[in-house]
């Protein structure tokens, strides 16, 4: 069992910075949960907060039934009692040591006997597919495997809770998703309780099995990637994930197709300020033909981006640029008329407060 | 009930305390803070309460009970009949002194910088190496020279080399301003020069490409973009020399005592050796308020031109100028310099001491009597330097107290670094590092005689230190400081808190994270920091002309001793063995970084 409660958490910094703002959420046990925002949100700020590295201001911590900080009742565990693995964003390894020495020194601190370090250590190696860099330094690796180093280390200490700290963030691109897939396959077989930090949102939807959204230290969302997906909170949350972003028309920027929207949506509309819908939503057709149950607007396409498996289309109306996707090759030059259907379903309503309202 | 805040105060404490037990990083802030409050703001606390209370031995004369507040020391130092010779005239010779020598070494140290960095002058490696050489000697190691080239017999010892051989050279030529700028100055052109250098290096390229593409001309390029980019430099290495002739004292009392021309530095010499100690105080405060000036307008000019210069250090790929017919006469120059800066000073010492009588070159001349005879008949006596036990108690002194200091200096500048990473962007962080840097803000005379102040009496809990060797060792702990902090800071910064907060996830306790994971990690630096406060305390005099008493003699203050006696071969023969020591642990500093001698001079 490993589940953690975080309750009222709150950092404030010196200079009033508050980094982290009244955060409540659960974590079930097992779970791949990620903390996704901008930089600067305060995702790292809550990981060390969670490691123990940093102290809360004022809030709550547990994991399972045992308080591991608790400001009312000054209760504090130390990191090393906390039964978690922290990976951190610049992996942290240890320069003066070798790779089998990186990992084998937590082993050596926990006092584990030297039978099973060499056998733990042996196993991690094996595990994260590192075999045959035991005597190198770290900067006598590359990247990847810095990064699988560090997670080892932490892994041969068999935490409970393992807290990763934009683990991908440092590599390139080919190598970012094939950890990516490595993550994800470690967690299926080794099923930790993970937490996992990011500012990317693909990476953040593809590995978790729930994800906190954040912004200025507050929490913005929590909820499964396809609920956080569909049935965004908020405009920030619906804008910061998915890609190309989320199309936004205003009362100010687009008044006409605005009213026209609100005109289309009835009672549903009511109270709405901003009106959104994905590109995927989108069908574009060379030529209007009125549809009573959908709703139209026309424009320009502005340009045509092909990505291979499909084709993102940037079209000029009333003033906006929208993003709409095709999986079929668009028969659209720039410069050409179109026009854009949309469903009911596909409209995201949001009130004056930016918050969703259907 | 409870009052609900206090109970999250004792909760507080009581995390506090826990925490404490693991780690211990508060606890050394705050010892840290204590002690550098102390040992850096007391002498200069100390400063103004003798400067502004009646001393003892003055009460009669100015009427008022020991202690009493008086303005008369600021009176007889700035308006009194006496303060003509005792402070105007120093201050104005002193500023002179330091502006000739200021333009000698940023125009000598500007040319050097660009004939080996913006020309093809063939081995300019190698004569970039040199040109350091003659920062690493002790700075006094060219007056002492110069005496021994050209005294005449103002003063006593044997005859000079120029008198032996013919010429007696006059007073101007021997002594007072014209040899004090001289040897000042080949003293300190390295550092415009190393300063110059590599603010030419990091000139962008780019910077005068796009000049040349949008048409300027070569001259015009040099004028309006290479040089504005200098200016930085140049303030820089002005500030820096001007700072370090205010408060060196060996090259003054050399080359300026035997005709009273007395500088601010030798002025206060004296207040101090006649015992006045309310006077003293006072010039040291003004000595203390000039370098303040000094360095807190560097500091300004260094921020104004970070706002327009942007360094991005492409320069490697720099072409170079083609020298032309122009390179034998520039070859040429860079020879002079070296001889004249390094090669000339150091061989003339050298000579001397192994001549019997300096100047004559012959064979039934030489002798090793300097070094090794039990008793040299010439000199009442005495033995050479390597059986002399005088010496031999002032080199054992000199080693102990350097080697304490370096690993004090050493341990204090990593804690402070340690602790302000661990609380970067707090106010012990910020105090710890304005309080680390002042030392080096206080002209070197100054320092000692503030240190002095404080120390010489026995203050509430703490005793009198003067005359011990703690003193010294306390003193240039503190006068090193800075670059030792800021080693240690710069070091601490780059690798910071993770690697230690990884340990501390595994469970490791602090002396396992501080000493198996912090420490081999910065293993480099910290050999650094440490082979740098002892390059600089065996060449130190300025600062321990004041601590160091008959019973503990330093091998520097030795050396004036000796000069003092007129045995001009015996202080030449242990400055050379100072010169020797100091190369070897310079070569040594530069294999275990592979630079070194340039990282501990300004670590920009
Ligand atoms: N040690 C610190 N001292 C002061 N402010 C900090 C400190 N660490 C983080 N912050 C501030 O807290 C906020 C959140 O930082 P962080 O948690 O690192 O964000 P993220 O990991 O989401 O990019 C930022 O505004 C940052 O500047
Ligand atoms: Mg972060």
């Amino acid at each position: 069992m490993a589940e953690i409660h975080i309750r009222n958490l709150v950092k404030k910094f010196q200079g009033n910075v508050t980094a982290v703002d009244s955060l409540s959420i659960s974590i079930d046990d097992g779970e791949f949960v990620s903390f996704l925002g901008p930089s600067g949100c305060g995702k790292t700020t809550t990981l060390r907060m969670l490691a123990g590295l940093e102290d809360p201001t004022s809030g709550e911590i547990l994991l399972d039934d045992q308080v591991l900080f608790s400001s009312s009742s000054g209760r504090y565990v130390p990191p090393e009692k906390r039964g978690m693995g922290l990976v951190f964003q610049s992996y942290a390894l240890w320069p003066h040591m070798t790779v089998w020495d990186n990992i084998r020194f937590g082993l050596t601190q926990q006092k584990v006997p030297k039978d099973e370090q060499n056998e733990r250590i042996a196993s991690v190696i094996k595990l994260l597919q590192i075999q045959g860099l035991e005597k190198r330094y770290s900067f006598q690796i590359s990247g990847g495997q810095q990064q699988r180093v560090a997670l080892a280390r932490m892994l041969a200490l068999r935490p409970k809770i393992l807290l990763l700290d934009e683990p991908l963030s440092n590599l390139d691109a080919q190598l970012r998703i094939e950890m990516r897939s490595e993550l994800k396959r470690l967690h299926e077989r080794l099923s930790n309780t993970t937490v996992f930090v990011t500012h990317d949102q693909l990476e953040a939807m593809t590995l978790s099995t729930r994800i906190a959204v954040m912004r200025d230290g507050k929490l913005q969302q929590y909820g499964t990637p396809m609920e956080i997906y569909r049935e965004p909170a908020n405009l920030f949350v619906a804008k910061f994930v998915g890609s190309p972003p989320v199309n936004i028309i205003t009362r100010e920027l687009s008044p006409k197709h605005f009213d026209s929207a609100l005109k289309f949506l009835g009672k549903r509309g009511e109270g709405a300020e901003k009106i959104a819908f994905r590109p995927e939503a989108m069908m574009i057709n060379p030529s209007a033909a009125a549809q009573e149950s959908r709703w139209q607007m026309k424009g320009t396409v502005a340009a045509v981006l092909p990505t291979g498996p499909e084709w993102i289309l940037q079209i000029e109306s009333e003033q906006v640029l929208l993003f709409a996707r095709m999986e079929t090759e668009p028969k659209f030059a720039a410069g050409d008329h179109c026009t854009i259907t949309l469903d009911t379903p596909a409209f995201l309503i949001f009130d004056a407060e930016d918050n969703r309202i259907t | 009930m409870m009052n609900p805040d206090d109970r999250s105060l004792t909760a507080l404490v009581r995390r506090r305390l826990y925490r404490l037990r693991h780690d211990p990083t508060p606890f050394i802030a705050f010892l840290l803070v204590a002690a550098l409050t102390y040992l850096v703001l007391g002498p200069l606390l100390a400063l103004l309460s003798e400067g502004f209370r009646v001393q003892f031995r003055d009460i009669s004369r100015i009427g008022e009970p020991k202690g009493s507040l008086t303005f008369y020391y600021l009176q007889r130092v700035f308006t009194s009949p006496v303060s003509e010779s005792l402070f105007w005239l120093p201050l104005q010779r002193t500023l002179v002194m330091s502006l000739v020598t200021l333009v000698g070494s940023v125009l000598l140290g500007f040319i050097l910088a660009w004939i080996l960095v913006r020309t093809d002058c063939p081995a300019s490696g190698f004569f970039t190496k040199m040109m350091i050489l003659p920062y690493i000697a002790p700075s006094w190691t060219f007056a002492l020279a110069w005496l021994t080239l050209f005294k005449n017999r103002r003063i006593a010892g044997p005859m000079g080399i120029m008198e032996t051989l013919g010429y007696a050279p006059p007073d101007w030529v021997a002594y007072g301003f014209f040899p004090i700028t001289v040897t000042l100055l080949f003293s300190l052109f390295p550092l415009s020069f190393l300063l110059f250098g590599s603010s030419l290096q990091s000139v962008d390229v780019q910077l005068e490409e796009s000049a040349r593409m949008v048409g300027a001309r070569k001259e015009v390029i040099l004028r309006k973009i290479v040089l504005p980019m200098l200016l930085p430099a140049l303030m820089s290495s002005g500030l820096l020399i001007i700072s370090r002739t205010i408060g060196s004292f060996g090259t003054p009392y050399l080359l300026g005592s035997p005709v009273r021309y007395t500088l601010l530095s030798t002025a206060l010499y004296g207040a101090v050796q006649r015992g006045e100690q309310g006077i003293a105080s006072i010039l040291t405060m003004v000595i203390v308020l000039i370098g303040v000036a000094v360095v807190s307008i560097d500091i300004y000019f260094v921020k104004e031109a970070k706002r327009f210069v942007t360094v991005s250090g492409k320069g490697s790929f720099q072409n170079r100028q083609k020298l032309g017919i122009l390179k034998v006469p520039a070859v040429l120059f860079l020879i002079i310099v070296l001889m004249v800066s390094i090669v000339l000073p150091i061989a003339t010492l050298l000579i001397s001491t192994i001549s019997y009588r300096m100047g004559i070159f012959t064979l039934d001349n030489f002798t090793l009597d300097y070094w090794i005879a039990p008793s040299i008949s010439q000199l009442a006596g005495i033995s050479g330097i390597l059986r002399n036990p005088d010496v031999i108690r002032s080199a054992w002194n000199s080693v102990r107290i350097v080697s304490v200091v370096s690993l004090f200096a050493g341990g204090i500048g990593t804690f402070i670094g340690y602790v302000s990473v661990r609380y970067s962007g707090s106010k012990i962080a910020g105090y710890l590092k304005q309080l680390s840097f002042l030392p080096y803000i206080i002209p070197t005379i100054g320092f000692g005689a503030a240190y002095l102040t404080l120390f010489a009496v026995r203050r509430g809990p703490i005793p009198s230190l003067y005359g011990t060797m703690f003193l010294i060792i306390l003193a240039m702990s503190i006068k090193y400081l800075p670059f030792a902090a800021r080693a240690g800071t710069a070091a601490m910064m780059q690798l910071g808190t993770e690697p230690e907060e990884a340990a501390m996830i595994c469970g490791a306790p602090w002396r396992e994270r501080f000493f198996k994971i912090v420490v081999p990690i910065l293993k480099k630096t910290l050999i650094t920091g440490i082979i740098l406060p002892f390059i600089s305390g065996m060449k130190e005099l300025t600062l321990v002309i004041f601590l160091a008493t008959p019973g503990i003699e330093l091998m520097t203050t030795q050396v004036l001793r000796y000069i003092d006696y007129g045995y001009t071969q015996l202080a030449n023969a242990v400055t050379v063995v100072i010169i020797f020591v100091i190369m070897i642990l310079t070569l040594l500093l530069q294999k275990v970084t592979g630079s070194g001698i340039t990282s501990g001079l300004r670590g920009n």
